[in-house]
Parts: C-alpha cells; sequence; structure tokens
C-alpha cells in the first residue's frame, strides 16, 4: 500500500509539472470567459448559461487529461522501458499501475477543483446563491471521469495503442450518456427485430451509465430534492466500474512481457 | 496457475452486467420525461454530439440563447425565418397587432411602448421554444417566455396555449404552466383586471421572465395604477439582466414621471 502511495504522489507531481495541465487550465480559463459572453446573451437566464457552461468544460477538460493521461502513462514508460526502474524494486505490477491511476486522477481532480474555484468565483460575483448541488454536481462529473479513466488504462493495455484506446473511450463515453435511449430502444423495439438489438442490448448491460452521475441535469430540483439521490449507491456503482476495469487492467499488466 | 484471459475477460463482463442490474436499473426519483426526445432535424447534429458529450442542459442553452436571438432581433434576417413566415401570409398580422413589424420595432412608441420591443410575427418562436423542451423537458423558461410573447406581445394566444399542452404533457405537475394557461385565458377573454390578478402572482417567482413583468407594469399602465407600474418598472430596472427591457424600464419610468 505504501508503494501505491509513494507512485500516486510521484505521479501527481510529475502530472503537476507537465506542460498539458498548464495548458487545460489556460484554456479552462478561456471557455469560463467565454460562458461568460453567452451568459450575456442569455438576458434572464445569464446564471444558469454560466453554471451549464462553466460546469460542462471543467467536465471536460478533467475527462481529456485523464483520458489522455491513462491511455499514454502506462505505454509511454513501457517504450522507453523507465518501467524497468520501478518494476526492478519491490514494488508489485499491480501497485506499479494503482499508483499511476491514482496519481493521475488526484492530478484531474487537483485540475478541476482549480478549474471550479473560479467558475465559483464568477458565479458568486454574477450574483448566484450557492447551492450545495453544485458540489454534488462535481462529484459526478469527477465519478465520471474516475470511471473512464480506468476504462482508458484498461483500453491501453489491451490494444497497445494510445489513439486506438482515446478513440474507443470517446466512443463509450458517447455511447455511456445514451444509455437511457438505448435502453428505451431496445424495449421498444427488441421484440420486433431481435437480431439488430441483440448487440445493442448486451452493451447496455456492459457499458457504465455515465447519465447516471450527470448530476448537472438535476440542478434544477427543489432543494429538498437532492436529498433523495441516492448518492451512496452511485458511489459503490463507480467505485465498482473502477474496480472492474483496474482488476482486468491489472491482470493484463501481469501477463505483459518486456 | 493462472486463469487463462478470456475467462478473465468474461469475468469482467460479467461483474460490469451485475453492477449495471443492481444499480443503473434502480429508478430515478426526479420527474421522467413523459413524452420522450423529438429532436427536429434542424441542427439536430450539434445536438445530437452535445447529448454524447453528456451536455443535454447546454444543448437546451444554446436552444434558448437562439430563441432570444431571433425574437431579439430583425425576424426577416433570421435564416428560415422568410419561409416560415410565407405559411403565415393568410393572416394580416400587420392589421391585426398595429404595424409592430421587425423592422420598426426598435423605434419607441410612447403611446404604445409594447410594440417597440417584442412585436411582430415571428413565426419560428414557438417551434423554437418547443425544440428547447424536446432537450430539457424540466427547463420551463423558455415555454414561459414564448408562452408570455406569443399571447401579449404577437397577440398569439391560441399558439401560447398549444405550446403550454406541449409543455404540461412533458411536466404535467409544474404550476407554472397552469397559472399561465389561466393568465392567456383571462387575456383572450379581454379582463385586464384578471390578468393582472394572476401576473401578480407570477412575476413573484424569480424564473418569471423579466417580459412579463414588463407586461405587467404596461397593464397597469393601461388601467390608471400608475404607482403600481412605476414600481414594477423601477424593480424591472434594478433587478433585470435584460438590457432590453432595461432600456423600456427607463423610457416609461420617464414617462410616468418615476
Amino acid at each position: 500500500m505504501r508503494a501505491v502511495l509513494v507512485l500516486a504522489l510521484n505521479s501527481w507531481v510529475e502530472n503537476l509539472r507537465n506542460r498539458f495541465f498548464a495548458l487545460a487550465l489556460t484554456f479552462a480559463g478561456v471557455v469560463l470567459y467565454l460562458s461568460m459572453l453567452l451568459g450575456l446573451l442569455a438576458c434572464d437566464q445569464e446564471v444558469r448559461v454560466l453554471l451549464d457552461f462553466g460546469l460542462g468544460f471543467i467536465e471536460l477538460m478533467g475527462l481529456v487529461g485523464a483520458v489522455y493521461g491513462a491511455s499514454t502513462v502506462v505505454l509511454r514508460e513501457m517504450e522507453s522501458k523507465t518501467v524497468y526502474m520501478i518494476l526492478t524494486r519491490p514494488v508489485g505490477r499491480t501497485s506499479y499501475l494503482l499508483g499511476r491511476y491514482l496519481g493521475l486522477m488526484l492530478s484531474v481532480g487537483a485540475a478541476m477543483l482549480i478549474m471550479a474555484g473560479a467558475h465559483l468565483l464568477i458565479l458568486l460575483l454574477k450574483g448566484w446563491a450557492f447551492r450545495p448541488d453544485y458540489l454534488l454536481a462535481l462529484a459526478g462529473a469527477f465519478l465520471k471521469v474516475l470511471v473512464t479513466g480506468s476504462l482508458a488504462l484498461f483500453l491501453a493495455l489491451s490494444t497497445t495503442s494510445s489513439l486506438s484506446a482515446l478513440s474507443i473511450t470517446m466512443i463509450l463515453w458517447s455511447l455511456g450518456h445514451f444509455l437511457p435511449e438505448i435502453r428505451l430502444m431496445v424495449r421498444r423495439f427488441g421484440n420486433d427485430s431481435i437480431l439488430i438489438m441483440a448487440p445493442l442490448q448486451a452493451l447496455s448491460w456492459v457499458i457504465p451509465d455515465l447519465q447516471l452521475f450527470n448530476l448537472r441535469d438535476k440542478l434544477d430540483l427543489p432543494v429538498g430534492m437532492t436529498a433523495s439521490i441516492p448518492l451512496g449507491s452511485w458511489l459503490a456503482y463507480g467505485a465498482g466500474y473502477c474496480a472492474v476495469w483496474l482488476l482486468l487492467s491489472s491482470v493484463l499488466f501481469k501477463r505483459k512481457e518486456f | 496457475m493462472r486463469p487463462a484471459l478470456p475467462a478473465v475477460l468474461a469475468g469482467g463482463l460479467a461483474l460490469c452486467v451485475l453492477l449495471n442490474a443492481v444499480f443503473a436499473r434502480r429508478p430515478w426519483t426526479a420527474q421522467a420525461d413523459q413524452v420522450g426526445i423529438q429532436l427536429a432535424q434542424d441542427g439536430a447534429l450539434e445536438s445530437a454530439f452535445l447529448f454524447g458529450m453528456g451536455m443535454r442542459r447546454l444543448a437546451s442553452d444554446l436552444g434558448l440563447i437562439r430563441l432570444l436571438l431571433y425574437y431579439g432581433g430583425s425576424e426577416e434576417e433570421f435564416p428560415g425565418a422568410a419561409a416560415a413566415a410565407g405559411h403565415e401570409d393568410d393572416h394580416d398580422h400587420d392589421a391585426e397587432h398595429g404595424a409592430a413589424g421587425g423592422r420598426h420595432r426598435h423605434e419607441y412608441d410612447v403611446d404604445h411602448p409594447e410594440r417597440s420591443f417584442g412585436g411582430g410575427r415571428y413565426p419560428l418562436l414557438g417551434p423554437m421554444a418547443m425544440r428547447v423542451l424536446d432537450m430539457d423537458p424540466s427547463y420551463s423558461y423558455p415555454v414561459l417566455f414564448t408562452a408570455g410573447a406569443l399571447a401579449f406581445n404577437l397577440n398569439e394566444p391560441q399558439k401560447a396555449l398549444w405550446l403550454l399542452d406541449y409543455a404540461m404533457k412533458r411536466d404535467p405537475l409544474n404550476p407554472r404552466y397552469h397559472e399561465y394557461v389561466a393568465a392567456v385565458g383571462a387575456h383572450r377573454k379581454g379582463t385586464p383586471k384578471g390578468v393582472i390578478s394572476i401576473l401578480e402572482r407570477l412575476v413573484l417567482d424569480p424564473e418569471c421572465p423579466t417580459m412579463m413583468k414588463n407586461v405587467l407594469g404596461w397593464l397597469y399602465y393601461k388601467n390608471g395604477q400608475k404607482a403600481k407600474s412605476v414600481g414594477v418598472y423601477r424593480e424591472i430596472l434594478r433587478d433585470s439582466r435584460d438590457q432590453g427591457y432595461r432600456g423600456i424600464a427607463q423610457r416609461m419610468l420617464e414617462r410616468l414621471g418615476g
């Protein structure tokens, strides 16, 4: 466990020094500024537009950072052989993988928190009354990023190509958001066209329901309603998915021959 | 002995199925879309992309901004507006509404201040609001704004009622829609006092569009209740983010000596 923590902290520091994260934060600043401009166009609904644009792009930047990092970090170290320097020490392969993953997610989480801080500041300056739902929405976005990051890591190790891993992850990210519609399609047409719907049905059973974590969509709920959000079970759902993908990644990584 | 890779993968996928079966299929406590998404062809690709990225609210926000740009500008300049207007040429709107078409709408008429902002035909207004509603069925502002504009500015109460009916099918428990139906009904009967009493309740809602406050101020003015009219226009000037209505409020206050 100590090895995992050391690796995670090491990865975190490494990632914070990485130019990509500075670029991500700059880009997020520009996007937040753009959201302010769009907010002006929305007149009475300025705050809602600011809220939605800001949260949406914070999630998007977190996703890009996590997926890019997860699909490149291990493969890059395998290619440059730097992975030997760690694995020749008393560090298990699972610990190495877990440490890299946690470090990456810590970096992404830190970047998302900084962006959220700037976003909150703009919102409060615009007269928005703070609601705890905002933190729930942010937590939901981070859960999505965690699940997708673990999936990207698994895909990177199974395809051994960062580009393939990136592309497949983004496709699954999209499908994960369309899952309620996919389920509706399967329910409506499943009996009439069994053969056509079977692959879709199988997919709907396997891919994570990312729409479930989309707590941004619930920001209009009355304050009391947020108490009914089954946060515990969603946390378990997200953690379960991360565990499954990390477990599979670990199995694949253990079989790799360098 | 290490387990075979296909067996491990199958085990992982089985765990995913289990997670979906246990957690994701639990019913969500918030209202579901009663009718289902019926995306219009125009802009469907953009909406589908944003849906896929998990940004449904953002898609509806963009729809609202388009609606506001359309209604806030000259209707002849908007792409597709001319074709849409062509279907409605059998109605003599100018005679009906006092020639408050897009070209003249920015000229301020002290005797008819309502004509300087919001008059005209705007045939795409209703369909645009319906499109926003398709994307986010719980988003009531575009419906309230458009229904108010159709009923009180464009003298199309029937279209306003259709829109409200469309919205109520998606969100039947929203009390705002029922209040609006009552206000439009009173307006059709030509009972300003009835409309005023309903609008007095509606404007207390923080989601109430500034346009409806403007209608209330104007009805007070027409009804000889100048002190109340001044109060409403002062509130618009103080609270509204809509520059257009702030301008109208300023001019009305000058006229009323407030």
